[in-house]
């Protein structure tokens, strides 16, 4: 029983991961840090957002939780990479190493 | 290790999720008087790991993440005014170690989550005003709709963000105003669900309070706010900036208080607050204005919702204020003028952040009148069986019965008993108890019923032979009857 519980926790968060990391890339975050808030900002808001509909739906169990997170995965991966956005070092880490990208982002160079 | 403990977790927060869980849907619990049509956002972050894991071991982590995503928003915003990468790290770890936050972090309330949300709006929109990019908004939108739906006091954040945010994007040209639609509608959508829910059940959003508008009731409630706001803890009936001021003073010399617990009345935000970052904070401003840097948004902002939400005094409202705090102590352990200065400010802080972070961890203060749990007691619990670790055993006495009740009995609680304190312990670490609120109609068979001397159920109950006695003292439990 407690397996798999933990098993349905670890799927479920990895789905989120990869929901919101896909949602993150296709918001364009600015630097490392802006990647990291965005994502969390994301994967908190993906949480809400799914509970809420299987919760007002009758439907709290976990099953339609997971379907709701694994759509949302599929969808926004798919977006991304359809968006030429599938994650490069260069788009998510360390590309606003230098002081100067806090003060104007690369779409307004 | 420790099983749920803080008070209004135990009262409500947990009480919820655990009621939702077992009613597999979002309708008000019927099992908590006070907080059933709260906002209730938080509690969904706490279902998350109850719904999958099938126990509340994890639920205690949720507000450490948030504790995280804080510091992330903060070191995003040192970034914005200037600072170097590390610094910005040190400005985050630093607002971490506030006391206040650090001793809330490992329990299911709701400040951690509220001020993390709200300073990852901040540095959204602190990054829309810098860069132009309409996704910023979306952030900003997200952020703003987890905090309006988390907490009463939220709507007070909420509606300083979305102004500041309506206020950049409509300055920003056209696109700036498509965004600032886009920016209203998602924190909305996040935000309203719960305000329009308890509109459609009970003729009111914020119910169960009145609204008044110019002598005019608006929404009709139960309770006005005023009814169920915590006085402070010290100077009660003077005016609220000496109730600041004499809060923020208990930190001066805060060994005075014992430990720091997970709601501290007095004091909270650590000796940082008053000896380093308040200080710090008017020469940090100033460089800000000095150099129109967008991060003074963020200072306005804080300044903006202290001035106006109701717990001024208390820390666990303002952990917005240590936020800015951090960054200033670290501008100016990197940025004033003499090398002298800038390592006393680094000592200073290094100490300083040390004795909050020993006066907050070398016990756990349960408060609500049990005894605190030492940091030892606590590390030697690890790998103890589940019943050697329950809020009975360690806390409050009067849950110490729920050892011998069945993982799958019903139990039956009387809400309006005074001294039964607590619900959520009744439905066990695995929320396999079916816990129902007293009603008149029968009692269910076989069922364990909490009440308190002297109630008509108590009464009832001693006269009834299907029933015995297991728990004598101010709250009464009686079992079935073999």
């Amino acid at each position: 029983m407690i397996v798999v519980g933990v098993a349905q926790l670890l799927l479920a968060c990895a789905l989120l991961a990869v929901a919101a990391g896909a949602t993150s890339v296709l918001l364009r975050p600015d630097s490392g840090i802006d990647a990291s808030v965005t994502f969390g900002v994301v994967a908190a808001a993906g949480v809400v957002a799914t509970l809420l509909l299987c919760g007002f739906a009758g439907e709290l169990r976990p099953a339609p939780a997971l379907g709701v997170v694994a759509l949302w995965a599929i969808a926004s991966a798919a977006l991304a990479r359809r968006a030429g956005l599938v994650p490069r070092r260069s788009r998510l880490l360390g590309s606003c190493s230098s002081r100067s990208c806090w003060r104007r982002s690369p779409s307004t160079r | 290790m420790l099983a749920p403990f803080a008070f209004d977790a135990l009262t409500y927060h947990l009480t919820i999720v655990a009621s939702w869980l077992q009613q597999g849907d979002l309708s008000p619990t019927p099992l908590s008087l006070c907080c059933a049509f709260y906002p209730a956002n938080a509690e969904l972050m706490f279902t998350w790991p109850v719904l999958f894991a099938g126990s509340d071991a994890l639920v205690g982590t949720v507000q450490i993440g948030f504790a995280v995503l804080a510091a992330l928003a903060v070191a995003g915003i040192a970034r914005s005014a200037g600072l170097k990468p590390w610094a910005a790290a040190a400005a985050g770890a630093l607002l971490v170690v506030t006391p206040a936050l650090l001793a809330q972090s490992p329990t299911s309330y709701a400040d951690v989550i509220v001020v993390a949300c709200a300073l990852c709006a901040a540095h959204a929109l602190v990054r829309f005003a810098v860069t132009r990019a309409p996704q910023r908004l979306v952030v900003a939108g997200l952020a703003i709709g987890l905090v309006l739906g988390t907490k009463g006091t939220g709507i007070v954040w909420a509606t300083v963000l979305v102004v500041a945010g309506l206020v950049l994007a409509l300055r920003a040209g056209r696109d700036g105003r498509r965004g600032a639609v886009v920016f209203v509608a998602i924190a909305l959508v996040l935000g309203s669900p719960w305000y329009a829910r308890n509109w459609i059940q009970k003729g009111n959003p914020v119910y169960p309070f009145a609204v008044q508008a110019a002598g005019v009731a608006v929404f009709d409630g139960p309770l006005r706010v005023a009814d169920v706001l915590t006085p402070s803890a010290i100077a009660a009936d003077s005016p609220w900036p000496v109730q600041v001021v004499r809060s923020w003073a208990q930190d001066l010399a805060p060994w005075r208080l014992g430990s720091y617990d997970y709601q501290q009345r007095l004091g909270g935000l650590g000796p940082l607050w008053p000896w380093l970052m308040l200080p710090l904070l008017v020469p940090f401003t100033i460089a800000l204005a000095r150099r129109r840097s967008p991060a003074l948004l963020v200072l306005g902002l804080v300044a903006l919702v202290t001035l106006v939400q109701p717990y001024r005094w208390w820390a666990r409202f303002t952990l917005a204020l240590p936020a800015v705090g951090a960054i200033a102590v670290v501008w100016g352990a990197t940025c004033l003028p003499r090398p002298w200065l800038r390592n006393l400010v680094r000592a200073a802080a290094l100490v300083l952040a040390l004795a909050g972070v020993a006066l907050s961890s070398f016990e756990v203060d349960p408060a609500a009148r049990a005894d605190p749990l030492r940091a030892a007691d606590v590390v030697a619990l690890i790998g103890a069986p589940t019943s050697e670790r329950g809020v009975g055993r360690l806390f409050f006495d009067e849950y110490r019965f729920l050892e011998h009740v069945p993982d799958d009995a019903t139990v039956v609680v009387d809400l309006r008993a005074e001294p039964v304190r607590f619900v959520y312990p009744l439905f066990g670490s695995r929320h396999t108890r079916r816990v129902l609120p007293a009603t008149s109609g029968a009692l269910p068979r076989g069922a364990w019923v909490m009440t308190a001397v002297g109630r008509p159920l108590d009464r009832a109950l001693r006269r009834d032979v299907g029933f015995r006695l297991a728990s004598v003292g101010d709250v009464r439990v009686y079992a079935p009857a073999p």
